[in-house]
């Protein structure tokens, strides 16, 4: 003969029997399709199965101005120069100066440091170079090294490089790529504001010119 | 129901209860002390007069005055302090040592002979140098407001002696 | 239950639920700097920072020892002292909040901008900042300090009216020195 249930096992059921009998109202036969529409809904809307753009890459003329949500740059002219201690540079022997000067305003709303390898520089790529961040930013007005550029404040700035003597000539195109910079805001273990993820948006190209010894 | 449960496991609950807070409080003790020893937390008084062994040297007595400096501006004064040093078998290095009030705020003040424009003297030494094995004396003025009257401390740390750190007492 | 008490217990807890939103501080309120607010000529006293600006001015063209610049300055003559410790402490700190973007002051000439501060004994200088061209007129606020990171430190504050201060065509700024009793 069966035995009767247990007494203390029907005491939990009765008080959990409410928790069943909403859970029998969910309809879980449905959550499959619910799930799958849901997916595919999100992949349409994120463009379905075509390839994604790549980044646009706007070729400048020599002289022309490329803008951001961080800078607006213009790259006025590049020089190579036997020596250029004002801008903060330093040569060894069999090295030669190669500086780059640019009119640069800050448009976002914050000062921005223009110091080798800032934000800055990652902006701006010659090539020949290898991606080496220049060995000292300047103002080209008063020589201020390392200048805090101010928002809307545009500033003459010169990058400058040792490099050495051979690797570049006179009258060469020097082919200059300038990228776009992402703000991240820290949101949980790091706090504040910063620009990454240098993306290229622009080349230009410029005329380099020997100046010999300066002058 | 719970009672039951709680009785059963009562010897194990009990040592859940004392060894959590003491895993607690090894780890952070264990970490702590990794900081300690590179942070000067814990001081050695020395009285105004006397000397005492730090870092195997002889340091003290150091002695301070108030003195007057046209290079200090108005409303300030200088208190010039000098502190005996005699090295041991090993070299001590130690920094510029801090003057620091032993009342009311605890303000603390640096050494100030870059303000007073001092001229560069080889004689007049600021910190302990390593390479210094006869015993010398450390000369060190401090910029004061007036209303800095003493007593001072003069602390003094040596990196191979952190955490410990050496109050010399001072009245000007 | 009768309806209408389910009803206004919802009712009412949605409205709670909205008060305890409105009231709740913002996300990063836990880490807000302390701020000090004064008036030309008053003393700020923060932590570690007491700060008396004298004086506010404009200029097309500013000038410190052998160094000039033209361009749209403002330059703020203060005083500034450490409250009670010296190691390492410098005015790193000095920004404009103006026509919704943050201005901080010119490292180009010689000024009280990172100066180090004593204790006890003020130094007076100036800090010039180097405006947009087109901001000409409205209310900015000033902020001094001894970190660029303010979180959890003291912030010494004061408003300032551009429309209030008129143009002059060339300002001096004061030199940085100990200050004169």
């Amino acid at each position: 003969m069966i035995p009767p249930p247990d007494d203390s096992e029907s005491r939990p059921a009765s008080r959990f029997r409410w928790v069943r009998a909403a859970s029998d109202r969910v309809p879980t036969k449905w959550f499959a399709g619910i799930g799958t529409a849901a997916f595919l809904v999100a992949t349409a809307a994120f463009g379905g199965l075509s390839t994604a753009a790549g980044p646009q890459v706007t070729a400048l003329g020599p002289g022309g101005q490329h803008r951001n949500d961080q800078f607006a740059i213009t790259v006025e002219r590049a020089v190579l120069i036997d020596e250029f201690p004002d801008a903060g540079v330093y040569v060894e022997d069999g090295e030669r100066v190669l500086a780059l000067l640019i009119r640069v305003e800050n448009v976002w709303n914050q000062p921005l440091a223009a110091y080798p390898d800032s934000s800055l520089t990652q902006s701006l790529e010659i090539e020949g170079l290898a991606g080496a961040s220049p060995d000292s930013v300047a103002r080209y007005d008063d020589a201020t090294l390392s200048p805090s550029l101010q928002p809307g404040v545009p500033a003459q700035v010169l990058l400058a490089w040792a490099v050495e003597a051979g690797a570049f000539a006179d009258e060469q195109e020097l082919r200059i790529t300038l990228n776009d910079m992402t703000l991240h805001t820290g949101s949980f273990v790091a706090n504040g504001q910063w620009w990454t993820d240098p993306v290229p948006a622009a080349t230009t190209a410029v005329e380099l010119e020997d100046i010999g010894a300066g002058g | 129901m719970t009672g039951g449960w709680g009785r059963r496991n009562a010897l194990w609950l009990a040592l859940a209860a004392v060894l959590a807070p003491l895993t607690v409080g090894v780890v952070a003790a264990n970490e702590w002390s990794e900081w300690d020893l590179g942070h000067s937390t814990k001081p050695i008084t020395v009285a105004a007069g006397e000397s005492t062994s730090y870092s195997g040297a002889r340091v003290g007595p150091a002695r301070a005055e108030f003195t007057t400096d046209p290079a200090a501006p108005a409303g300030s004064r200088v208190v010039s302090v000098t502190v005996l040093v005699e090295p041991g078998n090993d070299p001590i290095s130690c920094a510029t040592p801090l003057l620091r009030e032993t009342g009311g705020a605890q303000r603390q003040w640096d050494e100030a002979s870059f303000e007073l424009e001092r001229d560069f003297d080889a004689n007049r030494t600021t910190f302990c140098s390593a390479e210094e094995s006869l015993r010398y004396s450390l000369t060190l003025d401090y910029l004061v407001p007036e209303d800095a009257a003493g007593p001072f401390a003069i602390e003094l740390q040596a990196g191979d002696a952190l955490p410990r750190f050496l109050r010399l007492i001072v009245e000007p | 239950m009768k309806r209408w008490v389910g009803w206004t217990l919802g009712g009412a807890l949605v409205a709670a639920a909205w008060a305890v939103a409105a009231v709740t501080p913002g996300e990063h309120a836990y880490e807000d700097p302390f701020p000090v607010a004064v008036e030309v000529g008053e003393t700020g006293i923060g932590r570690n920072v007491a700060v008396t600006v004298l004086d506010m001015r404009r200029a097309e063209t500013v000038r410190a020892g052998s160094w000039s610049a033209e361009g749209n300055w403002v330059v703020v003559d203060l005083e500034a002292e450490a409250v009670e410790s010296e190691f390492g402490t410098l005015l790193t700190r000095a920004t404009l909040d103006i026509d919704g973007r943050t201005f901080s002051a010119s490292e180009r000439p010689e000024s009280l901008l990172r100066a180090a501060l004593s204790v006890g004994i003020p130094r007076t200088g100036s800090v010039a900042f180097e405006l947009a061209e087109d901001v000409d007129a409205g209310r900015g606020i000033l902020r001094f300090g001894l970190d660029t990171d303010p979180r959890l430190d003291s912030v010494i504050v004061l408003d300032i009216d551009l429309d209030a201060l008129a143009v002059e065509s060339a300002v001096d700024m004061l030199p940085t020195e100990w200050s004169r009793r």
